[in-house]
């Protein structure tokens, strides 16, 4: 009977290691190749500059290097050559223009003897109409321990008919982060700028919709989604971008998806590489990663107001009576180092909350 | 009492091992081990009772050498009994007993000692005094005591040895039993993956690889009838339950020729039949599978019935899972089993099989499938005189499965499937020193149209349906199996098989001169009626076996075989909604041309076997995928395929011991496949065309099965299995687009993951009730608890600029299962 029970016991244990989790990571394996040329720009209908980058990948799944001193210019339908400006790190832009819908569009790139040209992209007319929501709530995220959560949702209203057009959708955030400013007697420079960090939430999550292929004209969904941090101790924005597309960009982004999303598992379709519409002109067989697209696009925005969040957050910046200004950390301080590499200004931006 | 102080001691040295194994290296160590324990294992042989037969002839007929003729049945159900060896003085004479259980032997006159033999049987000997030609029918009772079972395993194995056929296996179901498996249930497909030259992509895929071939290209038959669904819970097991599973015999490449219509290799399940005497059955309940089984005569001595329920109830596990998803998740699957199989004389009997499987398995709130299963055949066998029989058999099959996304914008549900019609006739003349067997064979399939529906009311997509193929396919065959002496024979095969693509369908037509696409589709062409192409070619088969020295033996097989209907999916590895497509005006049939040679050798009277065979195969027009492709709801699947060349060669060689206290045995497979697509555009060539592996390429492949005798009907078994990591796209670097990060993937299948090793254990014994006739079997599968890797994915590891690689282990802890079965009888 003993030998019974233990053997019950040994095999209840056992089951609770079913239990466990199956993802393990794992040293690089296999040879990795670098310097393939990366290109990526979307010309849109709006007054932003319109952005163009070039870059090459790197060894070991590293970060691609930004490749400068190309030649990049927009052709368009009317025959206008528009050249981009090299900001550096592998950045063009082109300012002052914006697109037209119904028109066409391609790029040129020179680097070096090398001509690479993109297909013409006619821009697409159709625009829906977005309302934003979000949602705070407690969720496994980044671990399997529960945490807050910040969700973005979007009801979309599209336009009714055949050619309904093809949709994708990104959030980018952007937060105010009040920098330290210690009381001080007599000459005092003045308070600094606040900090306004930009950057796109869940990057990774990539929202596609094709309204020709359904009868639904009003969607619902979830657009991103992030762990809440000090980030929303200010003002905290959501820019919901709705980009309507081609059928050879939304092809492309559909192509990412699966294999930004593969998992390994049985049912995901064989990972390959993804190739856009940029050729090398002077040698067909080189291959361009990256892709030219166009869209037309809409934003939506709404804020978030520090009293709306359900969590305690913690203020490393807040003025302590008495603690010397070099102990605040330097986030307090530098936008720099509170951006980590994310894109900021001290400039509100024109739509940002006005009191 | 000494048997069991050194099985202590053996366990204390598994465990011992077991800790230390962290390589490769300690696992051939292991493995050594227990090879060195099987040779120094007791052993025990069984005895037969002899019965003494005396046939005369006439003075004036006195002859030098007299015919032995007679059949062999069943004696519970009074079936005939194939493949019964006929021993003669103490040897195999190389014949076994025909389909209908017939033998023909010619002996020179005097006294000899005739044994007949089957596995799982209680042999029969007599002692024949032949001075004239004679008839000695004899029947063979189940064996009541497993050692002498496992005595006669090395019968089964000789038998084996002394097909001509190269590449075959064949297995009992109480040998199935001894080797644990997930969930304790006796699997065809799990025992399989311990079998030289039989791998599969990985733990939870459908199919089997054999040798090289794709899962597609396996013939796999419940009684002769063609089964297209045969797993249940994505893989984890066969469609077939083991309480009515009789055996099942494996064909590798050299396939004969009352078998086509797949390009790899054939397995036929023999199913059981029913209790023509006794009712009985028995219920079990397990951790994951509970099972019903009920058998016995509707009319006694005449009709026998079977039929077997089994359902999974695995669905609690999921519930003390620790992650939301998997909580909400669902599988579930059954599968019904009926035979009736009755017997109008001696030589007329009629034989009804139904199989019904179905699957349910939905994962969270965000995908699922469902797939059903259904096949039914009707056999009829007819001794029309002592040396000719017939055997006819029509069948019907369906299948269907569905492909739904419950939790996006709309809802829907893609659903497709196929029937068929199968029907064949098969003759066996049975002479002195040759078998001629002939026959036709059809098959009607007809594609269900593939549809895409909503899945709820309120979803808003749009509902397409897409036209599907039809097509015949159908081959008369002929062989001959040739024994000129006991030392040689030759069998020699031919099967012409044809096929045609009937309408309705519609044709597509594309600029020549350009790779076929969407973009270059020129127009189309409606057939209504008749014939839209068809295909057809010869299908040579032979087979030889030499032997000499009583124990040694060489093999070797030819084999052409085509294949009209494959599989289409763009999945890692072979699913069970794998969309089924028939050949068409794009898509060619598949030819394969398999050679296999084969060395054999019995050691110390048969407690041994050992074997070494190689294979090379060739496939012409196998199927690859096109990157990206989109299979579903495609009417021009042509555009996203591409076709090319197979080839897979290896080594397998198996050492088994047969008798005794411990038996199993040690496989090891050195095999390679590869594949090359052709074409002359080489943007749509894969890795631009050169050779690379397959999805299943696993160079080295050891599985070592150990069953201990431990008496009282109480077994414990152990199953090693190592393996190289298959292959994998890997990641040449990444970038970004619209702040995304993208992986640059490399040449297809260029990597691999990491190597495969589990060990798994079980332990049979009776239950605790002593008045009661019930078993009880506790398993561990993957005792070690390691992770195998099933694939390998990439992504950012937390803030790092940089993707990294991660392994997704199917089956990431040791996993347990106990099943308690009770038998009952009404004797």
């Amino acid at each position: 009977m003993t030998n019974k029970s233990s053997i019950l016991t040994f095999l209840l244990l056992l089951a609770a290691g079913v239990l466990g989790g199956c993802i393990d990571r794992l040293d690089f394996f296999g040879d990795t190749q670098g310097g393939q040329l990366v290109i990526y720009g979307m010309v849109n209908d709006t007054d932003e500059v319109q952005r163009l980058e070039i870059s090459r990948t790197n060894l070991q799944g590293f970060n691609p290097k930004g490749e400068d001193g190309a030649s990049v210019t927009l052709l368009t339908q009317d025959g206008r050559r528009l050249r981009y400006t090299n900001t550096g790190n592998g950045e063009y832009q082109l300012a002052g223009f914006k697109g037209t819908p119904g028109q066409s569009y391609s790029i040129e790139v020179i680097i070096g003897k090398d001509l690479y040209e993109s297909t013409v992209q006619t821009m697409p007319t159709i625009l829906a109409v977005d309302s934003l929501e979000f949602r705070f709530g407690r969720e496994m995220l980044s671990s399997e321990a529960e945490e807050g959560v910040f969700v973005v949702s979007a009801t979309t209203n599209f336009q009714e008919g055949d050619n309904s057009g093809f949709f994708r959708w990104t959030a980018e955030e952007t937060y105010q982060w009040q920098r330290t400013w210690l009381p001080c007697v007599g000459l005092c420079p003045p308070p600094p700028n606040p900090c306004y960090i930009s950057d796109l939430m869940d990057p990774n999550r990539i929202n596609l919709f094709d309204a020709n292929s359904t009868r639904t004209r009003q969607t619902r969904q979830e657009i991103a989604k992030r762990a809440v941090d000090n980030s929303f101790i200010g003002i905290f924005y959501v820019s919901l971008k709705q980009h309507s597309i081609t059928r050879d960009a939304f092809e492309y982004w559909r192509k990412i998806d699966l294999i930004v999303n593969n998992r390994g598992s049985l049912f995901d379709i064989p990972p390959a590489p993804v190739y856009g519409n940029i050729t090398n002109k002077n040698n067909p067989d080189e291959i361009v990663l990256g892709f030219f697209e166009v869209a037309r696009v809409r934003y939506t925005r709404k804020y978030v107001n520090p009293a709306d969040v359900p969590f305690f957050l913690t203020r490393p910046c807040d003025i302590v009576v008495g603690k010397p200004a070099e102990d605040y950390a330097a986030e307090c301080v530098q936008c720099e180092v509170r951006a980590k590499g994310r894109a900021w200004t001290t400039t509100a931006p024109e739509w940002w909350f006005k009191d | 009492m000494k048997g069991t102080t050194f099985f202590r001691a053996a366990v204390r040295t598994i465990i011992l091992k077991v800790r230390a194994i962290n390589s490769m290296y300690s696992a051939l160590t292991w493995t050594l081990f227990f090879i060195c324990w099987l040779a120094f294992a007791n052993t025990t042989l069984a005895q037969s009772d002899e019965a003494q037969v005396v046939f005369k002839a006439p003075e004036n007929a006195k002859k030098s050498k007299y015919f032995l003729t007679g059949k062999v049945i069943f004696f519970e159900t009074g079936e005939p009994l194939p493949g019964v060896s006929v021993h003669i003085d103490g040897f195999f004479t190389g014949i076994n007993t025909d389909a209908n259980g017939q033998y023909f032997v010619s002996l020179d006159s005097g006294r000899h000692r005739i044994a007949f033999r089957h596995f799982g049987k209680q042999g029969k000997i007599y002692q024949v005094d032949l001075y004239g030609d004679g008839v000695l029918d004899t029947e063979l009772t189940g064996l009541q005591f497993e050692l002498d079972m496992f005595t006669l395993r090395s019968e089964e194995r000789e038998m084996i040895v002394k097909s001509p056929i190269t590449g075959v296996t064949k297995m009992n179901i109480d040998e199935i039993k001894l080797v644990p498996t997930l969930l304790g249930e006796p699997d065809v497909f799990n025992v399989l993956q311990a079998m030289p030259g039989v791998t599969s992509v990985g733990e939870g895929s459908a199919g089997l690889n054999i040798r090289g071939g794709q899962a597609d290209q396996n013939l796999i038959l419940m009684n002769e009838a063609i089964v297209l669904s045969n797993s249940h819970a994505l893989g984890f097991l066969s469609s077939f339950n083991g309480d009515v599973v009789q055996n099942f015999t494996l064909y590798k490449g050299a396939v004969p020729s009352n078998f086509g219509g797949r390009s790899a290799s054939a397995l036929n399940i023999e199913m059981r039949k029913g209790d023509k005497e006794t009712w009985k059955g028995s219920v079990s309940l397990g951790t994951g599978v509970s099972k019903l089984m009920l058998e016995g005569p509707l009319v006694k001595e005449k009709t026998g019935l079977i039929a077997a329920a089994r359902r999974s109830n695995a669905n609690w596990l999921l519930r003390q899972v620790d992650n939301t998803d998997v909580r909400a998740s669902d599988i579930r699957f059954h599968d019904l089993y009926l035979g009736v199989s009755h017997q109008f004389s001696q030589k007329n009997n009629l034989d009804l099989n139904i199989l019904n499987t179905g699957d349910y398995f939905k994962f969270s709130n965000n995908f699922g499938f469902e797939w059903n299963n259904f096949v039914s055949s009707i056999t009829s066998r007819n001794l029309i005189t002592d040396d000719f029989s017939l055997v006819g058999m029509a069948a019907y099959g369906s299948f269907n499965n569905g492909f739904f996304e419950p939790s996006d914008i709309d809802p829907s549900i893609v659903k497709n499937g196929l029937y068929y019609y199968q029907g064949k006739i098969s003759g066996l003349w049975t002479l002195d020193k040759a078998v001629l067997q002939g026959g036709i064979e059809g098959v009607l399939y007809q594609m269900r149209p593939e549809k895409l529906e909503p899945f709820t009311p309120q979803s808003g997509i749009q509902p397409q349906s897409i036209q599907k193929q039809k097509g015949l396919e159908w081959a008369p065959f002929v062989s001959t199996e040739w024994t000129p002496n006991e030392n040689f024979t030759l069998m020699a095969g031919l099967r012409y098989s044809m096929y045609q693509q009937m309408a309705p369908d519609t044709v597509f037509l594309y600029e020549e001169g350009l790779p076929i696409s969407t973009s270059t589709q020129t127009g189309y062409e409606f057939f209504e009626n008749g014939k839209i192409v068809g295909y057809k070619g010869l299908e040579p088969r032979f087979s030889l076996r030499y032997t000499w020295d009583k124990v040694n033996t060489f093999k070797a097989g030819f084999a052409v075989l085509n294949q009209y209907l494959q599989t289409i999916s763009n999945a890692t590895g072979p699913t069970p909604i794998d969309l089924w497509q028939l050949s068409t005006t794009y898509i060619l049939p598949q030819r394969s041309q398999n050679y296999s040679v084969g060395y054999f050798r019995s050691l110390k009277e048969n407690k041994w076997t050992a074997s070494l065979e190689g294979f090379f195969r060739t496939t012409k027009n196998q199927l690859e995928y096109r990157d990206f492709a989109d299979l579903f709801l495609n009417r021009q699947l042509e555009t996203e395929l591409i076709q090319g060349q197979g080839m897979a060669f290896g080594a397998e060689l198996m050492i088994q011991k047969n008798i005794g206290s411990v038996t199993g045995w040690l496989a090891y497979t050195f095999s390679r496949s590869l594949i090359r697509t052709v074409s002359p555009f080489r943007e749509i060539q894969v890795n631009g065309g050169d050779w690379f592996p397959t999805n299943f390429d696993r160079p080295h492949v050891l599985s070592l099965v150990t069953s201990f005798h431990l008496g009282n009907q109480r077994d414990f078994n152990i199953n090693v299995n190592y393996s190289t990591g298959r292959p994998v796209t890997g990641l040449y670097s990444n970038y970004v687009v619209g702040g995304v990060f993208v992986p640059n993937f490399g040449d297809r299948n260029q990597f691999r993951i990491p190597n495969y090793f589990r060990i798994d254990l079980s332990y049979l014994a009776n239950g605790p009730v002593r008045a009661w006739d019930d078993k009880i079997n506790i398993s561990v599968y993957n005792l070690l608890g390691r992770r195998n890797a099933y694939s390998v994915f990439f992504q950012r590891d937390g803030q790092l600029q940089r993707l990294v690689p991660y392994q997704l282990a199917i089956l990431g802890a040791a996993f347990p299962s106990i099943t308690y079965t009770v038998n009952f009888s009404s004797k």
